[in-house]
């Protein structure tokens, strides 16, 4: 059950793929017991469908191990077809789907999300960098030019 | 505001361990939240490692890296280990590294790293006058040129241009 209370159905070995839902069905638990209610209040419902979404796919074929680091800022060339179009989603839903891989505990759903968050890191200058993430430069000029001094290293001249 | 506060510490660092050396510089040099969980400058050693100590270990990990010194003594943050593996004209990692023995020209640790491109003959190692190790010295670029010059030719590569050649004889 989700934050606004929908409810949804799902097979005891797909939920069990969430760590914190697996805890809260008792061990005997199997295909033939009666329906069980999770709440889990932290998740909305939209959200929730995506991950449910996740966890019914990785049972039927497996996500294959996300190299790191990542060899290409492109998803396609990281994981299979299907999870590279998974997260190809807006900002806002991905940081979502971080939130609730990681309040669910779901290892493979927590790793694609943040392969994803890196690979739109990947590559890209400071400037572009905050660009993609809406982030405010609140270094001070000092600070910033120590940064670069230190980072020259790996700085293009 | 960025979507990217919201998430915790250990989270936003998970997203950062999927990325290489250079990626991590730049994201650390967008905003100070990220600087924060980048820089391990001034780590103390394991296991009070910082999230980016951890980070920067991860990728030293990950190609075989290991601390130069003992866990008293000679211990350095993880981000420099890392430096001190990646190729010296474009700190990618990954090639052929060099060493010094005699340590004349000061790299840390007395070696130095070229990456597998950087290794070739025809690439122009332009970047290395402004190496601090170098710091515009000819002389230091020159014994570095031939340096790298003599490993390439172990290596098996054939000279870059006939004028090289000559001014190795």
């Amino acid at each position: 059950m989700s934050q606004e209370g929908d409810q949804f159905e799902v097979e005891v070995k797909v939920a069990k793929m969430s760590e914190l839902v697996k805890t809260m069905i008792p061990e005997e638990a199997d295909e033939e017991e009666e329906a069980q209610e999770i709440p889990l209040p932290n998740v909305k419902s939209h959200v929730l469908a995506k991950v449910i979404e996740f966890c019914r796919r990785y049972a039927e074929e497996p996500m294959s191990e996300i190299e790191k680091p990542l060899k290409s800022a492109n998803m396609h060339e990281v994981v299979q077809e299907w999870y590279a179009n998974y997260v190809d989603v807006d900002q806002e839903l991905l940081f979502e789907l971080i939130l609730a891989a990681n309040y669910m505990d779901i290892k493979p759903l927590l790793d694609l999300t943040c392969a994803t968050v890196a690979s739109m890191i990947k590559g890209k200058t400071p400037e572009e960098i905050r660009k993609t993430f809406n982030i405010v430069n609140d270094f001070t000029p000092e600070e910033e030019a120590q940064v670069r001094e230190e980072n020259k290293w790996c700085e293009e001249a | 505001m960025s979507a990217l506060w919201r998430l915790p510490d250990g989270v936003a660092s998970q997203i950062l361990r999927n990325l290489d050396g250079k990626s991590l510089v730049r994201s650390g040099r967008s905003c100070r939240r990220l600087r924060q969980l980048t820089h391990d400058g001034g780590d103390a050693p394991a296991p009070a490692l910082s999230l980016a100590g951890q980070t920067w270990k991860a990728l030293c990990d990950a190609r075989g890296w290991r601390q130069p010194g003992t866990r008293t003594r000679g211990w350095v943050p993880w981000s420099r280990v890392y430096r001190g593996g990646v190729c010296i004209e474009c700190a990618e990692p990954g090639g052929v590294t060099i060493n010094d023995p005699s340590n004349s020209l000061g790299f840390a640790w007395g070696r130095y790293a070229l990456c597998a491109r950087c290794i070739k003959p025809s690439a122009a190692l332009w970047r290395l006058k402004d190496r601090p190790e170098i710091a515009g010295s000819e002389t230091k670029l020159n014994h570095l040129l031939f340096r790298i010059a003599t490993v390439r030719r172990e290596l098996g590569y054939a000279p870059a241009s006939p004028g090289k050649r000559k001014r190795r004889r």
